[in-house]
């Protein structure tokens, strides 16, 4: 019977997760409260959070579990820089300076945040952090488990074998040779941002034909035994956070893009070109999955898989495994990528002091609630008419049937990186008009990107192939819409008739299920357009604040706050 | 609230802008930079809004967050302008850094130090505004014009504010002179770190250089081990 | 909310000096003997950054007298 928090910090989405007696009670990313996207410094804040929900205070903890050995980290960057002498020098003072003077001492510096005992405080591998996640979130007693992602602390990819409770390596492969850092090389390459742009380079691919495939195979090399390995010549590592790729890439597929130029993919050829390349580094990822896929089919004999990592917020990918890899079933976590670190060492410290697996995930609802009354208050002070509404799911659905968009903000926030429907902007999923104004006025992304739809599980069949399965309610798959239904969703299928969808239930999204049951009912068809709640480069919505914030910068028409209701008026 | 200060500053500030300003490269970096600041101070202000027990202060605080998100807006927009005509993508995205300030200062702390602020960028796009319309550049004076009917306002009610949660006048002047110390201290200590930045890299170069014959040696047992599937693969495990 | 108090000198002095024999015994394991001098490394970096970080403070008093 322990308390365990598990943290995840200094690289990317910084986060924090309690587990007591074996439950999982809170998780939740740092971002969140910071207002700083994909914020990377210690999480005190979301750890106060998580401490509060769960009603206990710091020195009630009998483990602080950290997703990563520093040690093995700092083991890694100094070998490389050793292996790649001369050439490493641009990297030698700022790696070593980073790692000694604050990411060796992250254990102290959790110490100290949180006033809790130094030995109290231990870490686990970064990959087995991103297993748990996977694995003991999961409905599978008994599983494959996969996780790949940029790069750990040596490892960028290894595969498990999850029985129980126990997690057992049967493979790694190290840093260079690392998908993530691939992707991620691409996404700089097409003038996207590094840890942000790879959504956006997933979303352009579509729009690409794959006719770069054999530039591609001298990039990644598929090995016959499922791994793969990358050629040094066409990548420039600079430290962990500063991926880079050498010229010889641009030799090879042409100059790369410049950040911030717009996109138009109808009138510039170069434009076309990146799409292609998009489209190719999308296919060789996803070749390169599935053979890490079927070498894990193979030697673990598992009928289901898991993965984590942030490779796996994927999608696209994630399905073409579901189909093709041999599995019965996939699961992919809600946080697949170094957030669900965090939630990974906290049920890795749980397990470790005795207590039983937890119950599979029903809800990624995992964060802060709000104070609803507090809400009002300050929507009235903004000198905004918050209605109190007897029944905001009805209130919701006809706005949203009518052609409305309508900001969401009930319960708990949602852990990780898509919007389940607590922090979520909702449209009508039949308008092609919903997609138009939220991309370009309300979101201002490219104009590539897709939306995603939200439909009850049980109605999902009969829009989505596929669909609902174990990975539907997290939305981290892609599901082929049925043909017969595409032309009446325009707003959330994708040029290659696919949709990311999010299969909703009561316990799943509770705060969203009434909404699609009622606008099913109005409309006939309980499809919703899902995206989240924040403005262009921001972290989703926390609470009333920023919720309040948004609704007064971009104009939505309406905005549902726990039980209130605001609406803009027509002036 | 302001202390009349007299400084040569007015007439550097002439001779400066008229450099500055002069080249519509650095210009648009300097916009950029606003933009930057503009955003940081949101994100300052939201944090403000979730953490002040008082629902006043909360929805002042919002209100002036909103404020800055617009001249983020703007100051971006006219710095990706600029560079547009020298036929240059823009400086890219506006990625604001966090300080805690309000944990770190407190509310009244921070007040004071969001006043300062204000009144020093308020000084600072009056000068501007000055060298625009000398210069006869109506959308730029006017783009600082808009701008500073805010920067005024946030100037004045962040006194008030002040004034009401330090309790008084003279609590105001305690807070602002604290607020001053802070931020010289901040800056001395953000030189050093400049400085010891520039210390530290030197003398890592040249214990690169010396490192040469160690490191060279050491490389052949560094080689890469394949531990896909193999027999020694695996291994995991925790530790303090 | 408040912050959890400071941690006194001495406390986080000793949580450091376990993260240090930590380093020590991630290196010491059986295949990384080959590793120590590259630790030797690493202490000399440490070294470095230790002197120009107190360096930090009074770096830009000297800086003024320049």
């Amino acid at each position: 019977m322990a308390a365990v928090l598990g943290v995840s910090a200094h690289y990317h989405d910084a986060a924090a997760a309690l587990v007591v007696d074996g439950r999982i009670v809170a998780a939740m990313q740092e971002e969140r409260f910071s207002r700083i996207k994909n914020d990377p410094s210690l999480p005190r804040r979301a750890a106060r959070a998580c401490l509060a929900l769960g009603g206990i205070a710091a020195a009630d903890l009998d483990a602080v579990v950290f997703y990563e050995n520093p040690y093995a980290k700092l083991e890694r960057v100094v070998v490389s820089l050793a292996r790649e002498y001369p050439r490493s020098f641009r990297q030698f003072s700022p790696a070593l300076g980073g790692q000694l003077g604050s990411k060796l001492w992250v254990l102290d510096q959790i110490a100290d945040m949180l006033g809790v005992e130094r030995r109290i405080v231990r870490f686990v591998e970064h990959h087995e952090s991103h297993a748990a996640c996977a694995f003991l979130c999961s409905p599978y007693a008994d599983a494959a488990v996969l996780t790949v992602d940029g790069v750990g602390e040596a490892a960028t990819t290894a595969l498990w074998r999850g029985e129980g409770s126990a997690l057992r390596c049967l493979g790694a492969i190290d840093f260079p040779h690392s998908l993530g850092l691939l992707y991620a090389a691409f996404t700089a390459y097409l003038g996207f941002e590094v840890n942000e742009g790879e959504y956006k380079v997933m979303g352009l691919a579509a729009h690409g034909q794959p006719r770069f495939r054999e530039e591609l195979a001298r990039v990644l090399r598929l090995e016959r035994d499922g791994s793969f390995t990358l050629e040094p010549k066409y990548f420039a590592h600079g430290t962990d956070t500063d991926v880079g790729f050498s010229p010889a890439l641009e030799t090879l597929l042409g100059p790369r893009r410049p950040p911030g130029r717009a996109f138009d993919l109808e009138a510039d050829s170069d434009d076309r070109r990146c799409a292609d390349v998009a489209a190719s580094l999308q296919l060789a990822t996803e070749e390169a999955l599935l053979g890490l896929a079927r070498a894990a089919r193979e030697r673990t004999g598992a009928t289901a898989l898991c993965l984590a990592g942030g490779v796996a917020l994927n999608a696209l990918a994630n399905a073409r495994l579901a189909r093709e890899a041999g599995f019965e079933r996939v699961f992919v976590p809600p946080a697949a990528g170094d957030a669900g670190g965090a939630l990974g060492a906290a049920l890795l410290g749980a397990r470790d002091l005795g207590d039983p697996r937890p119950a599979a995930l029903a809800t990624a609802a995992l964060g802060e609630p709000f104070d609803a009354g507090a809400a009002v208050d300050l929507a009235r002070a903004l000198g905004l008419a918050a209605l109190p509404v007897p029944d905001a799911s009805e209130a919701a659905a006809a706005r949203i049937a009518a052609g409305k968009v309508v900001a969401l903000c009930r319960g708990r926030f949602e852990f990780g990186p898509r919007a389940l429907g607590q922090r979520s902007l909702l449209a009508d999923a039949t308008r092609a008009e919903s997609r138009e104004r939220l991309n370009r006025v309300i979101k201002q992304r490219e104009p590539f990107r897709p939306f995603a739809p939200s439909v009850t599980a049980a109605a999902a069949r009969a829009f989505f192939a596929d669909a609902p399965n174990d990975m539907t309610p997290f939305m981290t798959t892609v599901c082929r819409t049925a043909p017969e239904r595409a032309a009446a969703l325009p707003a959330v299928v994708h040029v290659d008739g696919t949709a990311r969808v999010q299969t909703v239930t009561a316990a799943s999204a509770p705060d969203l299920e009434p909404i699609l049951a009622a606008v099913g009912r109005e409309t006939g068809v309980p499809v919703v357009l899902n995206t989240s709640l924040n403005g262009a480069g921001e972290p989703i919505v926390a609470g009333p604040v920023e919720a309040l914030a948004f609704f007064l910068q971009h104009p939505v028409d309406a905005l549902v706050i726990g039980d209130a209701l605001i609406e803009r008026s027509a002036s | 609230m302001s202390t009349r200060v007299v400084t040569l500053r007015p007439f550097v500030a002439r001779v400066t802008n008229g450099f500055v300003w002069r080249s519509p490269l650095r210009a648009a970096r300097l916009l950029f930079s606003f933009a930057h600041a503009e955003a940081a101070s949101r994100v300052d202000l939201i944090v403000a809004a979730q953490l002040t027990p008082s629902p006043v202060r909360r929805a002042l605080y919002v209100r002036h967050a909103l404020d800055e998100a617009r001249h983020a807006k703007v100051f971006s927009l006219r710095s990706a302008e600029l560079r547009g005509k020298l036929g240059l993508a823009p400086l890219g995205f506006v990625r604001p850094d966090a300080e805690d300030l309000f944990e770190r200062l407190g509310e009244v702390g921070f007040l004071a130090f969001v006043h300062r602020g204000e009144q020093r960028g308020r000084r600072q796009f009056e000068s501007y505004r000055e060298h625009f319309a000398r210069a006869g550049d109506e959308r730029m004076r006017a783009l600082f014009d808009a701008v500073l009917v805010d920067e005024r306002r946030h100037e004045e009610y962040t006194g008030t504010l002040l004034r009401e949660v330090a309790g008084g006048e003279r609590g105001a002047r305690r807070a602002l002179r604290a607020a001053a110390a802070w931020e010289a201290w901040r800056s001395w200590r953000r030189a050093g770190r400049a400085l010891a930045g520039v210390a530290y890299r030197a003398a890592m170069g040249v214990l690169y250089v010396a490192l040469a014959p160690l490191l060279l040696a050491l490389r052949p047992a560094l080689r890469e081990r394949r531990r896909w599937l193999g027999p020694d693969a695996g291994g995991a495990g925790g530790g303090s | 909310m408040n912050a959890a108090p400071k941690r006194g000198f001495l406390r986080r002095l000793a949580s450091r000096a376990v993260t240090l024999a930590g380093v020590f015994r991630h290196f010491a394991h059986r295949r990384r003997f080959f590793l120590m001098p590259l630790v030797f490394v690493l202490l000399l970096a440490a070294v470095l950054l230790a002197a120009t970080g107190g360096l930090a403070y009074v770096a830009p008093f000297l800086y003024t007298l320049f």
